[in-house]
């Protein structure tokens, strides 16, 4: 029973990832990491290779200031899509998963690829400690300034 | 092409499909263009694919360790012999019948050769070379015109900046990533907006001002928004007309140097059509931007993070993960750029609203423009002229 609700708690809470920064609730958005915790956005072949040439690498504290001023260079509204929710690995307080999404912007789709996201249990709700968004973008088109 | 183009700029130079596909032929198929850089064929076999002018060639090194530049199409039917970016290989083979070519370009296999007829020779039909090929700091260069002037002849006033960009003190640098991006408008406007001064403090406020904060009032940001080191700051900026090449130069404080203490000078060089070289000494990261043109309103551009080829894995991480901090589509203020450029299209549209203006210092020393001139940005429309008028006259 274990991991079937690990599953259902991890997509809730990616459900709800997705609804805030969809909606444009980024302030409530954050509040889903610890303050450690570390954005990554990266792209597929430099993820294989272990490059380590972040697209975007960003502590909670630059991640808010990102955020402040994205808002005003990103504008429109966006809609994520999820599949593929899996459970990587389980110990006693901490989770990682991963699963599949796709950015709409504009009519079309920006960027899409899969989250791998390690999480940990505090006071019972699950909060991210680190998100790697792993694009399978060959071509950026267009920004992506605000995280996704 | 008779329009203004510089200091005073038509408008339509920037929006006209005709004038685009003028610019191919007479600027793109004519100039030196980079094509790879040698960290990324050290070995025999490996090779680079990319196209110059739109056409599709061939980076490779030969047996014989010579770099070659070779059109990617088979003098069968036309196909590509290679498909991938990059890699390493013995030979190149063209899916559609399996001709086969060596890394020095010769035709070494013709399935069925004997249907060729009697008169066929093999030598006669290898891959066809590029018309020129010179490198310069590591950095590998093609022109598809016979009659280009001598690599470093060209380059001229522009060489020392390169240097300074393309080596770490003289030692080589070697690729870390790569990767590309596309913005819908006009491929000029960012070759004048990576040397052009007058824009960052302005266009990238936000961006400044929430970095200064954070930052409690440090660091280039707060320069910029007129914090403590802006007379300094203020002082420093540089910019150049090299003939048809740019240059644009800063210091950054050297509190701010944390990761190297070597080196203070931000760099941003421009060889026209399509190098567009910077240095960054606060995240110690060297960049590469190859302009690829694909229509009048789009643009696709190679990034490449490049760094010291003897650094250690650690110092390599480190660079590779601070390149996009600021550049690119990702960046800081990279969004910013790309998304006024295609405000910049949209906006250049309307024919009837005036010439553009490229004429900030112009009354100043053009080697040593001053901060907020436009000096390295009429270099971009020198080029420009050379390549678009009749004789190459100005």
């Amino acid at each position: 029973m274990t991991e079937v609700r690990s599953k259902t708690d991890v997509a809730d809470l990616l459900d709800r990832y997705i609804a805030l920064l969809d909606e444009r609730r980024f302030t409530e958005w954050l509040e889903l990491f610890t303050d450690e915790s570390y954005y990554t956005m990266i792209l597929r072949e430099d993820y294989a290779k272990n490059t380590n040439m972040l697209a975007i690498g960003e502590d909670k504290i630059r991640l808010a200031g990102r955020i402040e001023v994205g808002q005003n260079v990103e504008r429109t509204f966006t809609t994520h899509l999820l599949s593929g929710l899996t459970i990587d690995e389980e110990g006693a307080a901490t989770l990682r998963a991963s699963c599949n999404f796709a950015v709409i912007r504009s009519g079309g789709i920006v960027c899409w690829g899969r989250y791998h996201i390690s999480l940990v249990r505090l006071r019972n709700e699950l909060r991210i400690e680190r998100c790697t968004a792993v694009l399978n973008n060959n071509v950026i088109s267009g920004t992506i300034y605000l995280p996704v | 092409m008779n329009k203004l183009a510089g200091p005073v700029v038509d408008r339509s130079l920037y929006t006209d499909p005709a004038v685009f596909e003028e610019e191919m032929v007479r600027i793109f198929e004519r100039a030196w263009l980079y094509v790879a850089h040698e960290s990324e064929l050290p070995n025999a076999g490996d090779f680079r694919a990319t196209d110059m002018a739109g056409q599709p060639v061939l980076v490779v090194r030969g047996e014989d360790a010579r770099i070659r530049v070779l059109y990617n199409s088979c003098r069968h039917r036309g196909a590509l012999v290679e498909l991938e970016k990059a890699g390493n290989r013995k030979s190149f083979q063209c899916l559609y019948h399996h001709w086969e070519y060596g890394t020095d370009g010769r035709l070494t296999f013709v399935p069925r050769c004997e249907g060729q007829g009697r008169d066929f020779k093999m030598e006669d039909w290898g891959l066809v070379p590029v018309a020129r090929m010179e490198t310069l700091d590591g950095l590998v260069f093609a022109s598809l015109n016979p009659e280009a002037l001598p690599l470093r002849e060209y380059v001229g006033e522009a060489a020392p900046y390169v240097n300074e960009v393309a080596t770490y003190f003289g030692k080589p640098l070697s690729i870390y990533g790569t990767y590309e991006y596309v913005y819908n408008a006009n491929w000029k406007l960012i070759c004048e907006n990576t040397v052009d001064d007058y824009h960052p403090q302005y266009l990238h406020s936000a961006t400044y001002q929430e970095s200064a904060k954070r930052l409690g009032g440090l660091g280039i940001s707060a320069a910029y928004m007129g914090g403590r080191a802006a007379k300094e700051f203020e002082a420093s900026r540089r910019n150049a007309d090299l003939g048809m090449h740019g240059c644009l130069a800063w210091k950054a404080e050297e509190r701010n140097l944390r990761h190297q203490k070597e080196r203070s000078m931000h760099v941003h060089v421009s060889v026209f059509p399509s190098l567009l070289a910077l240095y960054d000494p606060i995240r110690d990261v060297v960049g590469l931007r190859i302009v690829k043109p694909e229509a009048v309103d789009r643009t696709r551009v190679v990034t490449m993070c490049l760094g010291p080829a003897d650094a250690s894995e650690q110092r390599r991480s480190g660079i590779a993960e601070r390149f996009n901090h600021n550049w690119g589509p990702t960046g800081r203020v990279g969004p910013d750029d790309l998304s006024c450029f295609e405000y910049l299209q949209k906006g250049l549209k309307a024919k009837g609203g005036g010439d553009v203006l490229i004429t900030r210092g112009l009354e100043g020393d053009p080697r040593d423009g001053a901060a907020a001139d436009e000096h390295a940005v009429r270099a971009v429309w020198n080029g420009w002229r050379h390549f678009m008028r009749a004789n190459g006259d100005d």
